[in-house]
């Protein structure tokens, strides 16, 4: 049984820091490489889609290209990202058959974030794992982590926040309209954090590094630096050529769903319309630990008094993202206020509510 | 059969990445196990393969993601993909609430149905396999406290 080789690979081009770990693991499921754990960064920012990702639909791709900057979907899965040089990226392969491999999502995610979270802390930072596979803060996600089965290895692939372009990130999503953007933006700000936000200052690049080499030294036995093969070399070059060809970035063209965004482990906004007799019903809102953060409706219909929806709004805060309590919620407030909206019911706010598809009893959020 | 919490239904083929093959006529029903879908926890999304498709078995022919996590599904046998189940695009909870029935995920028209010979019925063979899955579970459990 080989220990496991550590390959510090430094900056790299943009689309590399996601075809090295896909032809990495491809070579150690084949069983011709050992467990590796790759350190690496971008040398200029790169927007990368998740697996199943309709880039189209998630990412604004004109505004990617005018910025010049290489789209790519990658073999894992969550959201749309900005991935830049403020991020260090630690990416930890395995074969699924190796013995020392984890065998549930929950203990793959609990052995490799330990040593990330101890990087956290010596930076001074009270960091810990949070959910499944978020790393936290003071309630703020400071890193982001994805894993998957990528031929017969598994791979886990996250980062160490130094700092974030959160405008910059927002304005390459694709957002019904500004409003939602801003809603996008103020929940990202209030629920991403980084090494700069905490510390006031980024820390050295290379005391990190230096230090996910030490803390993964702890998880992964035998840890000791070692080289790219040139079988390994000539897959990623070749996966990086195919990365951005459109075939590969648009190949998910789901079906259109509710317009919904993940912020966070614990953070979603979303978008939901409605057409009710009395004109359409527009609920956007903002759901954090399954509760509703912030919610407003707007449409083409008629309410009278003019405040009487800004009211509905606020007593929905706090509310859980449950059908049952959502619909309850929009009832007694429109019963028990002088509340007139003709051709528009207590039904219709809670169907534009549901349409957002945030209601699914906890299970998403 | 159930073993330790999870179904395997007595007329299915079970492979070792926790897929599952019913014979149906001349084709061969594919999806994942109840104990793939507890593993996976709640699914997002499904990849449904195109149809006409040629499979290998023992490859990856789609992949489903429960927000945390990529999976991929394997082919129990060789062949070419004659029909996908288009409900799991609208609602991919079948998976894990009917893992071997609306969960189904394609039907194989199979080039050789006697591959199915080298997967696992339900018995001893795979209850073996299974146990020696949840003892794995069971180990990382007890590590992690």
């Amino acid at each position: 049984m080989s220990g496991w080789r550590l390959l510090e690979l430094g900056a790299l081009a943009p689309v590399m820091t996601q075809a090295i770990y896909h032809s990495v693991a491809i070579h150690v499921g084949a069983g011709v490489s050992p467990p590796t754990l790759i350190l690496c960064y971008p040398e200029s920012p790169l927007v990368c889609v998740g697996y199943h990702e309709d880039a189209e639909e998630d990412v604004d791709v004109q505004a990617v290209r005018r910025k010049g900057y290489p789209l790519v979907r990658r073999m894992l899965g969550g959201g749309a990202v900005l991935l830049d040089p403020g991020q260090i990226f630690y990416q930890v392969i395995i074969a699924a058959d190796d013995e020392r491999a984890p065998v549930t999502i929950e203990g793959l995610f609990a052995r490799y974030l330990e040593a990330p979270v101890r990087v956290y802390r010596r930076l001074g930072i009270p960091a810990s794992r949070r959910g499944v596979n978020d790393i936290e803060v003071d309630g703020k996600k400071i890193s982001g982590n994805g894993a998957g089965l990528i031929e017969g290895s598994q791979v886990l692939t996250g980062n160490i926040i130094l700092s974030f372009p959160y405008d910059e990130m927002v304005q390459l999503l694709r957002v019904p309209d500004e409003k939602f953007r801003d809603k996008v933006a103020r929940t990202l700000k209030g629920r991403l954090t980084t090494c700069r936000d905490v510390l006031g200052c980024e820390p050295d690049r290379a005391t990190v590094l230096r230090y996910l080499v030490e803390e993964y030294s702890q998880t992964l036995e035998g840890l000791t630096p070692g080289n790219l093969s040139e079988e390994e070399s000539e897959t990623a070059n070749s996966l990086c050529r195919e990365y951005v060809t459109d075939e590969w970035v648009f190949s998910r063209s789901r079906k259109k769903r509710q317009i919904k965004l993940k912020v966070s482990e614990r953070a979603w906004v979303g978008e939901g319309i409605h057409k009710a007799p009395g004109g359409i019903v527009r609920a956007l809102l903002v759901v954090a630990d399954g509760k509703i953060e912030e919610v407003s409706f707007d449409g083409d219909f008629f309410a009278n008094p003019l405040d009487c929806i800004d009211k509905l709004s606020l007593s929905l805060r706090g509310v859980l993202c449950q059908p049952e309590h959502v619909r309850d919620a929009i009832t007694r407030f429109l019963a028990s206020n002088p509340v007139e909206v003709p051709g528009v019911g207590a039904e219709d706010f809670f169907r534009a509510v549901a349409a957002s598809g945030l209601l699914t009893g906890g299970t998403k959020i | 059969m159930k073993i330790g919490s999870y179904e395997f239904p007595d007329d299915l083929y079970y492979d070792a990445h926790h897929c599952w093959a019913r014979v149906e006529g001349d084709l061969v029903v594919t999806g994942i196990t109840d104990f793939a879908q507890k593993l996976a926890g709640d699914i997002v999304y499904v990849e449904i393969p195109s149809k006409g498709r040629k499979v290998e078995q023992g490859a990856p022919y789609a992949s489903m993601e429960s927000g945390k996590w990529v999976g991929r599904l394997y082919a129990p046998v060789s062949g070419s993909i004659v029909a996908v189940n288009e409900s799991l695009e609208e609602d991919t909870s079948l998976v894990n609430s009917s893992p071997y029935g609306d969960g189904w995920v394609a039907k194989i028209k199979p080039s050789d149905l006697g591959q199915l010979a080298t997967l696992m019925k339900t018995g001893p063979k795979l209850e073996e396999f299974i146990q020696s899955e949840i003892a794995r579970i069971e180990k990382e459990k007890t590590a992690k406290k």
